[in-house]
């Protein structure tokens, strides 16, 4: 394929941003092209410029293109030793700093695994707290309300967390009552803003490697927004707030990816 | 042959008009009674006819139905063993190829579903081999965002500690500038020190040579009161013998009686001025010997004073090597300090350089950072895909499953 020319990306930007309300700008050239790519050759589009043409008139095509750009790879437990230390350091910090419930926020949560995942987290160590849990995508939404997962996303589990907070129906797991109800699915657009505030921790795990570096401190500042003053923020494994956060937030546990806010 | 049906039926047609005829010809009509009779004969032979060779046709389209009734549910082993060349012979050949045709098809259908299975199956073991690939090229991503989270923070403290160095030597640079021109003045002072030490000595020289003459000219002083001190004596001698003298005489006198009372009043006169004469040599003696007790006293203080000026003249002397020395080494330092202010100056330079350096391993670190987090944004998306195979390669499979047992339901 041609790759998309600066012109032709910024008319699929536009287009994504009147189409879908998503800011077209705040994702990365090689993103858009990356995610072009398939729909061209699904499509049998000769070049992107033809492509953008087909999209602006077919609306099953747009949805198709919408739902390549929303990445919905989660797991439970992804990188577990992120959630040990998140672990430690919420046991230490809940109980000096008063954190009574726990206000933690996922976001983006996809199908809510990580959600879910916190949820348990917080059971096990017998903590009190709620997880709000925000995406944009409405039918992964829709996954995490109803609870029920297929086999194979419950791999980062032990069998003794399996059995104890999962029921099983005929090809998939789903969740018990008593985690579905500490997470609260909600519908947003995060790059606009993220929803409530007075958290102490925010989760906003992979979204930065999509996303232009504007948009990255963007994003950290309304982080800084929604958090309370000391509480924390944990990134992806390959991202970090080195570059784009100075001042905002200050690391924790580097390797694990958990800063906190500063002052 | 192909039109026997038709050809059955003209015939009966035909039968039951000449049938008539002849009922007609035999009986001719009488009355209507007669005319119904003809009928209902007419249309009993017919009926009989038409009964005789309907059964002949029947027999082979029910055995035809029994294949179709087996055929429809799903048994499709049969075989058209009807064998005529009429019609029904064509119904049970068209029938015997369309079975044929649809064992063929199904088989081929069965055939392909379970090849489908297979590929399927195949297609799911690609799809979690790709997905265990990325997990673990996910993995070494996170492995290499860690190194250059890593590097990033190092080079950053690198980056901090040149800056420290850097200023430090600036700092050095310029504290030598300052030491440099300290060091020159201490250089001139010292050279100075040592010009006013020479003077000094000089000086000192001459206090030496006027303290040894004076020394000298005293001496001579000494010299006269000794003369003057034997002139004396010899005043006391004189003086002495004239009092002598003058006894005698006064003796003499009292001898003569009254004629020498009057030379005894003289001898009484001479001896009184041999007495004064003797008091003032005396006195003269004491001043004399007070003059050369003084003049010594004046000579040895003279001599301390030429053994503190010869002292004070070494002192000068040893002033003026260290001072000369401290202006030798006070060059030297210059020396020393304008080099260590080169090199600071150089430092400051390489430091400079080094920043570049540092900001360009920082540059790299930050293209490592972002080009980890574009990897890791490819995998996510080739999870994501990974995700959808899957989806669709399990519909696929419902779907072939469903299709073969569909076509299980047919008997080859």
């Amino acid at each position: 394929m041609k790759p998309p020319s600066r012109a032709e990306l910024r008319s699929l930007r536009e287009w994504i941003e009147r189409s879908f309300g998503l800011r077209g700008e705040d994702y990365r050239d090689s993103f858009l092209t990356r995610r072009l790519e398939p729909r061209l050759q699904v499509t049998g589009c000769p070049d992107p410029a033809a492509y953008l043409k087909h999209v602006k008139r077919d609306p099953k095509e747009a949805r198709a293109l919408l739902s390549k750009l929303l990445i919905p790879t989660t797991e439970f437990f992804r990188n577990p030793e992120v959630f040990e230390a998140l672990s430690e350091i919420l046991g230490k910090r809940a109980s000096s700093l008063g954190w009574k419930p726990l206000r933690i926020l996922s976001a983006p949560c996809s199908t809510g695994e990580e959600a879910l995942s916190l949820a348990i987290l917080l059971e096990e160590a017998k903590m009190d707290g709620r997880i709000v849990a925000a995406d944009l995508s409405l039918s992964a939404l829709r996954r995490l309300k109803s609870g029920a997962y297929p086999f194979k996303g419950l791999e980062g589990m032990d069998i003794k967390q399996k059995e104890r907070y999962f029921t099983v129906e005929e090809n998939r797991a789903r969740a018990v009552r008593r985690l579905t109800r500490r997470v609260l699915p909600v519908c947003c657009d995060l790059t606009r803003a993220f929803p409530g505030r007075g958290f102490h921790v925010v989760l906003m795990r992979n979204l930065f490697i999509y996303l232009t570096e504007a948009a990255q401190v963007r994003l950290l500042g309304e982080a800084a927004r929604v958090l309370v003053p000391g509480g924390l923020l944990v990134l992806g494994r390959v991202e970090s707030v080195s570059r784009t956060g100075h001042g905002l937030f200050k690391p924790v546990a580097r390797e694990a990816r958990v800063y906190e806010k500063a002052g | 042959m192909r039109v026997k049906i038709t050809e059955a039926f003209v015939g009966v047609v035909l039968m039951v008009l000449l049938f008539a005829a002849w009922l007609d010809i035999k009986y001719p009509a009488e009355d209507w009674k007669n005319m119904i009779l003809k009928i209902f004969f007419g249309l009993l032979v017919g009926l009989v006819a038409g009964l005789v060779s309907a059964n002949f046709l029947t027999k082979k389209l029910v055995a035809l139905a029994g294949v179709a009734e087996k055929l429809a549910q799903g048994d499709l082993t049969q075989e058209v063993s009807v064998h005529a060349s009429d019609e029904v012979g064509l119904l049970a050949r068209s029938l015997a190829s369309l079975v044929r045709n649809l064992r063929e098809v199904l088989g081929q259908v069965k055939a392909s579903t379970g090849s489908m299975a297979q590929a399927v199956q195949s297609l799911t073991v690609s799809t979690s081999q790709v997905a265990t690939a990325t997990t673990e090229v996910a993995g070494n991503i996170q492995g290499i965002a860690k190194g250059a989270e890593k590097q990033a923070a190092s080079v950053e403290r690198a980056a901090e500690v040149t800056v420290q160095v850097a200023s430090a030597a600036s700092a050095i640079a310029d504290k030598s500038r300052v030491t440099e021109e300290h060091a020159s003045t201490s250089a001139e002072r010292s050279a100075e020190g040592a010009e006013a030490a020479g003077e000094a000595n000089a000086a000192m020289d001459d206090i030496l040579r006027h303290v040894e003459k004076s020394v000298e000219q005293v001496s001579t002083f000494k010299e006269r009161a000794t003369e003057i001190h034997s002139l004396v004596e010899g005043i006391s001698t004189l003086s002495h013998q004239t009092h002598i003298l003058a006894l005698n005489a006064t003796i003499e006198a009292a001898r003569a009686g009254d004629a020498g009372r009057g030379f005894a009043v003289v001898a009484e006169e001479v001896r009184r001025l041999s007495e004064n004469t003797r008091e003032l040599a005396s006195q003269i003696a004491r001043l004399s010997q007070e003059i050369t007790g003084r003049t010594q006293e004046v000579v040895s203080r003279m001599e301390e004073t030429h053994s503190a000026a010869r002292l004070g003249q070494k002192r000068t002397e040893a002033v003026s090597t260290a001072l000369e020395r401290i202006t030798a080494s006070a060059e030297e330092t210059k020396e020393a300090v304008r080099a260590i202010s080169r090199e600071a100056a150089a430092q400051a330079l390489g430091t400079s350089s080094l920043n570049a350096i540092m900001s360009e391993i920082q540059g790299v670190a930050t293209d490592n950072a972002a080009g980890t987090q574009e990897a890791s944004a490819a995998t996510e998306e080739t999870t994501a895909s990974m995700d959808e195979i899957s989806q669709q390669a399990q519909a696929v499979l419902n779907e072939s499953n469903r299709l073969r047992s569909l076509v299980e339901k047919f008997k080859l």
